[in-house]
């Protein structure tokens, strides 16, 4: 195992696979975007029923809406497992693996990663290892007869292997994700202390009232949360097939201009 | 055609070749499993490679027991993870 991640360690430019992702969302994202969409919709009810239950007040319905936003997130796990199978058989070249037989173990490896992620973010080194087990479970899963812990260990070698990578494309995410927050949050405040008020003549005293309260940015946090994990279900798959590529000596570029052709 | 002799016994042709060690055996020598010739040393290797298969189907089996094993509790703490974020939230709200 340890020659075979050796081997994986590839030379290419460590945000190759980023920039390919948004190549891919640029062609392919509307075909992906509908399943996405039904992935993360129980997920986007359940969270805003819960700022709803916040924001009036209603403080009881937390433990059962925390329990729907749970099993939503579980749900969101296995379309975008079906997502990530679909762009990896189209990558591959080969007929999509059978998902339903391998979604018991993706999910497991998922909720493993999402416990490193979630609660090891406070020590940041294990949120990483989640972030990349996460993302890959799926690609690496139905990709590989591998056992769920088998692949596991393969990833946490990968990312140990490869940490200056991983590091890089983490802070990258990370940095785009507080860029684009702060984008909004500047543009909200343009509109409704400079563009409405004096442009427009309109009274935002309210509005500004609603959009400055944490109701609402955790809201809109929300929102630029699912924009980041679509891009990161790509990415994460072109990332795979990076790694993949190095080893087997496929150049992933060719095969993405081949889709595009 | 050259007649091959056997390992063991070199005053006697060989009636075929252990399918482990790939030595010439005769008669004697030679053991026939599953409709395989093995002599007794590749019966002892296959022997110990059924074992070490056994061994690791084992352990393969209890990693992937112990892999669905942990989810209800991943399950459950992500569902805390989720319920202490909304509750911090509470009071940053009010």
């Amino acid at each position: 195992m340890a020659g075979e991640i050796a081997e994986v360690t590839t030379k290419r430019p460590a945000l190759r696979p980023l920039d390919e992702a948004v190549e891919y969302i640029r062609n392919h994202g509307a075909a992906v975007f509908t399943l996405y969409v039904a992935a993360v919709a129980p997920m986007t009810a359940a969270f805003y029923l819960l700022l709803d239950a916040v924001s009036t007040g209603m403080y009881s319905a937390l433990p059962e809406g925390c329990l729907l936003l749970t099993v939503a997130t579980v749900w969101k796990w296995a379309w975008a497992s079906a997502i990530q199978g679909r762009i990896q058989a189209a990558l591959s070249g080969k007929p999509m693996a059978p998902l339903l037989g391998r979604l018991s173990y993706i999910i497991c490896l998922k909720l493993a990663a999402s416990v490193a992620l979630l609660w090891g973010s406070l020590i940041i080194i294990p949120a990483i290892y989640g972030f990349f087990l996460s993302g890959m479970a799926a690609p690496l899963l139905l990709d590989r007869s591998l056992s769920p812990l088998a692949a596991a260990i393969w990833m946490v070698k990968w990312v140990g292997d490869s940490m200056t990578r991983a590091v890089k494309i983490t802070t990258a995410i990370a940095l785009l994700f507080l860029v684009a927050y702060v984008g909004v949050s500047l543009l909200q405040l343009l509109a409704t202390q400079m563009i409405m008020p004096s442009l427009l003549g309109i009274d935002t005293s309210e509005l500004s009232l609603i959009l400055s309260g944490a109701t609402w940015q955790m809201a809109v946090a929300f929102m630029l949360f699912l924009a980041f994990d679509f891009f990161w279900t790509v990415a994460a798959v072109l990332l795979y097939h990076d790694i993949q590529s190095g080893r087997a000596g496929v150049d992933l570029g060719l095969r993405l201009t081949a889709l595009e052709g | 055609m050259e007649i091959k002799h056997c390992v063991n016994h070199p005053d006697r042709h060989a009636i075929g070749v252990c399918v482990i060690t790939k030595k010439p055996i005769c008669p004697e020598c030679s053991t026939k499993y599953e409709g395989v010739n093995y002599s007794r040393e590749g019966l002892e290797e296959l022997k110990r490679r059924r074992a070490q298969k056994t061994r690791s189907g084992i352990w393969s089996r209890a990693a992937n027991l112990a892999m669905v094993a942990q989810a209800p509790l991943s399950f459950y703490l992500l569902y805390l993870c989720y319920l202490y974020t909304f509750n911090a939230f509470t009071g940053l709200a009010k």
